[in-house]
């Protein structure tokens, strides 16, 4: 899939584990660790609001492009 | 009394399901006999050669056993609360193609000795396999929705 989740990157930025970061979004550690994996097949804008507010980031910084020619790359 | 759960309706389903196979798989094995005994004590009044009906019976009776294997195994994880998984949509083709290889037998038996029960019974294993295979496919389809709401963080 084009686009990727960059949540491992934030969340060293943060300096914040998985399962805080799980507990303070009030999600699953096996759903976040779906998320981070990039298994993910779509994300609520509920979750990427709560994500975003734990992380004290933009949509921007967790979520991004990349066509799949570049991936292949 | 739940539906679903190994306690409730779909429990003893599984278990009746387990006595069908069980027993099923005796009397396929032990056709042979029963049939030459059903021939010398029964009035037969079909006609059917004994050796097409054994061989017959060992087809059909051998497809019907793994359609039953089948529905076992579906409802193994229907008990386990998981029902939409790939391998029932699998399992539900299999019952689908089963039946109607059971149908083409019964419609072969037409040909060589005909009977009003041999074609209701053709007629509704063609009807069973062919609706199988779309309620195979919508399994499918719903399989696919669940995974999309699995995978929805």
């Amino acid at each position: 899939m084009a686009i990727v989740v960059n949540l491992d990157v934030m969340m060293a930025k943060r300096k914040i584990g998985l399962s805080d970061l799980a507990g303070k979004v009030d999600l699953t550690l096996a759903n976040l660790s779906i998320l981070k994996n990039n298994k993910a097949k779509a994300i609520r804008f509920s979750t990427l609001d709560a994500v975003c507010k734990a992380l004290n980031c933009q949509p921007g910084d967790i979520l991004e492009y990349v066509p799949d020619d570049e991936q292949n790359v | 009394m739940e539906i679903v759960s190994k306690k409730g309706i779909s429990g003893a389903v599984k278990y009746m399901l387990d006595m069908i196979l069980a027993g099923g798989a005796a009397i396929v094995i032990s056709l042979p006999v029963c049939l030459k005994w059903c021939f010398e004590n029964l009035a037969w009044s079909a006609g059917e050669n004994y050796w097409f009906l054994l061989g017959f019976l060992f087809v059909t009776g051998a497809f019907g056993l793994v359609m039953v294997y089948e529905l076992r195994r579906m409802f193994r994880s229907i008990n386990d609360r998981k029902p939409f998984q790939r391998q029932n949509a699998t399992c539900l083709k299999r019952i689908a193609i089963m039946a109607l290889f059971i149908s083409a037998a019964y419609i072969i038996k037409i040909i060589f000795y005909i009977s009003f029960l041999t074609i209701i019974v053709a007629l509704g294993f063609l009807l069973f396999g062919l609706a199988g295979l779309v309620f195979s496919e919508v399994f499918s389809q719903a399989i696919e929705v669940k995974e999309e709401n699995d995978l929805t963080i």
